[in-house]
């Protein structure tokens, strides 16, 4: 047989079994396929009259506030909640730490599949959505704007990522021979995604940099990038112990026991990354409070609700994790986790959102249409994790 | 019509000129109190990492293989 006839036949049979994959499986009626299902379906309505008649018709944008709930917090927060996948790759294939390898492939797919849907969802937020390919095809680069070093950022680290999870979809296939070449790309492609992630995180507080009027002074600063950049690392990590704990309920059967016992382990070693930089973190806010003599401004409503944002949802699920790692307890940890995540939506969303322009006289509130088109984008992404995690090697390998 | 409370920023949407306004910044003023949080933060930092040096508890299960890196 030559060799075209090979790779016909290898073709043919990775076609059948693909389709073969993509037959449903399990039950259909479960909570969340009841309650995802009608959120999917009016939020491609939604979709439809936001393609169809403009951004206006479904949202609450104006040009007072450009940005709202689906850059906030689509955008914005959801790419926050993807860096455990560079923290992760980094600790394992740079720090060569082999106690974390065994959620390095779900924290992949996560990073993955979080980018794909949560930056894609930039594409809904852009008042002519087919000009998103202008910074890559050189239609007016744009060299001097972040967004340029944002676009191709989320561009070249969603590639890294697809090459970092594609020896699993390989070993999935039964792809042998391509399942070794792409391993040997895995190295240089986790080096190069940390490098764009540490870049793009600090990329989305650049982009506010030009802001400086229009945000509160108690979440203004120039060291917003730096602060993105520290606080995208403990948000990874919780947002990590926050799908694990999910995961490890919902796909127990995929998971071997051996690995629910090493999963504690993994846990408070997360915890533990996650205290330290959440102390960092807090240490920088204090610098910036001291620095911009932030105290002029705390007796106001703005003032509690940083007090809220830094002491409530920072600090207090830091001491948390430590008390929870010193004396293991996951329960605690679980907790923290889950605070960590609000003080990181709400920084973002105060950021973004809720401070912008806080002097205006009419505020922005996301339209009931915005919160349904987010949580739909929530629910396809849950959809497609649970289709790769129940047909390809995640969580276990041959 | 905004309302903006800080001063010099009123001017500009008063007058509706576009002004780029500066604001005099002496970086000194708080440096003392800057080096104390610093050094602070460096004697809790030691300690926060002592505190959670804890003895890793080993618990392996026999015969269990688990799955690897995503490149392996």
């Amino acid at each position: 047989m030559n060799n075209t006839a090979v790779f016909t036949s290898e073709f043919n049979r990775v076609f059948k079994f693909f389709l073969q994959e993509l037959k449903p499986r399990g039950k259909w009626l479960t909570p969340f396929n009841v309650i995802s299902i009608p959120i999917i379906i009016v939020g491609l309505i939604i979709l439809y009259f936001r393609f169809v008649y403009g951004l206006g018709s479904v949202t609450n944008l104006s040009q007072d506030f450009p940005w709202g709930l689906w850059i906030g917090f689509d955008v914005v927060t959801g790419v926050a909640f993807a860096g455990g996948s560079y923290v992760v790759t980094f600790v394992v294939y740079v720090m060569r730490n082999e106690k974390y390898h065994s959620i390095v492939r779900v924290t992949v797919l996560n990073g993955l599949l979080a980018y794909i849907f949560y930056a894609g969802a930039l594409v809904l937020d852009l008042g002519r959505p087919w000009h998103i390919v202008n910074p890559i095809i050189g239609n007016s680069f744009g060299y001097n704007s972040v967004l340029f070093l944002v676009s191709w950022h989320f561009l070249l680290y969603m590639i890294a990522m697809f090459v970092e999870f594609s020896p699993v979809i390989a070993e999935w296939a039964r792809l042998e021979k391509v399942r070794k070449f792409l391993s040997a790309l895995t190295l240089g492609a986790v080096i190069f995604g940390i490098t764009l992630s540490i870049l793009h995180q600090s990329g989305l507080g650049a982009l506010f940099l030009m802001a400086k009027p229009k945000i509160h002074p108690l979440w203004y600063s120039e060291f917003i990038p730096v602060m993105f950049f520290v606080s995208s690392i403990y948000a990874g990590l919780s947002m990590i112990i926050f799908e694990g704990t999910i995961s490890h309920k919902v796909f127990k059967h995929l998971i071997g026991e051996g690995n629910h016992h090493h999963y504690d382990e993994i846990v408070l070693g997360l915890a533990k990354g996650a205290a330290i930089t959440m102390f960092v973190y807090y240490f920088f806010q204090a610098l910036l409070f001291i620095h911009e003599k932030r105290w002029e401004l705390i007796n106001d409503f703005w003032g509690y609700w940083y007090l809220l944002e830094v002491i409530g949802l920072v600090l207090i699920p830091c001491c948390m994790y430590a008390y929870a790692v010193r004396n293991r307890n996951l329960g605690i940890i679980k907790v923290a986790s889950v605070l960590a995540l609000l003080g990181i939506i709400l920084n973002r969303l105060n950021v973004s959102v809720i401070t912008f322009r806080w002097y205006a006289v009419d505020h922005y509130y996301p339209s009931w249409q915005e919160i349904v088109v987010t949580l739909m984008v929530i629910s396809v992404e849950i959809w497609v994790l649970r289709w790769i995690v129940t047909r390809m090697p995640v969580f276990k390998h041959d | 019509m905004d309302s903006y409370p800080y001063a010099g920023f009123q001017t500009r949407l008063e007058t509706g000129a576009h002004m780029e306004f500066y604001y005099y910044v002496n970086i000194f003023e708080t440096k003392g109190l800057e080096y104390l949080l610093l050094l602070s933060f460096l004697a809790l930092f030691i300690v926060l990492v002592r505190y959670l040096s804890v003895p890793e508890k080993k618990n392996p299960v026999p015969g269990e293989k688990t799955s690897t890196t995503a490149g392996s």
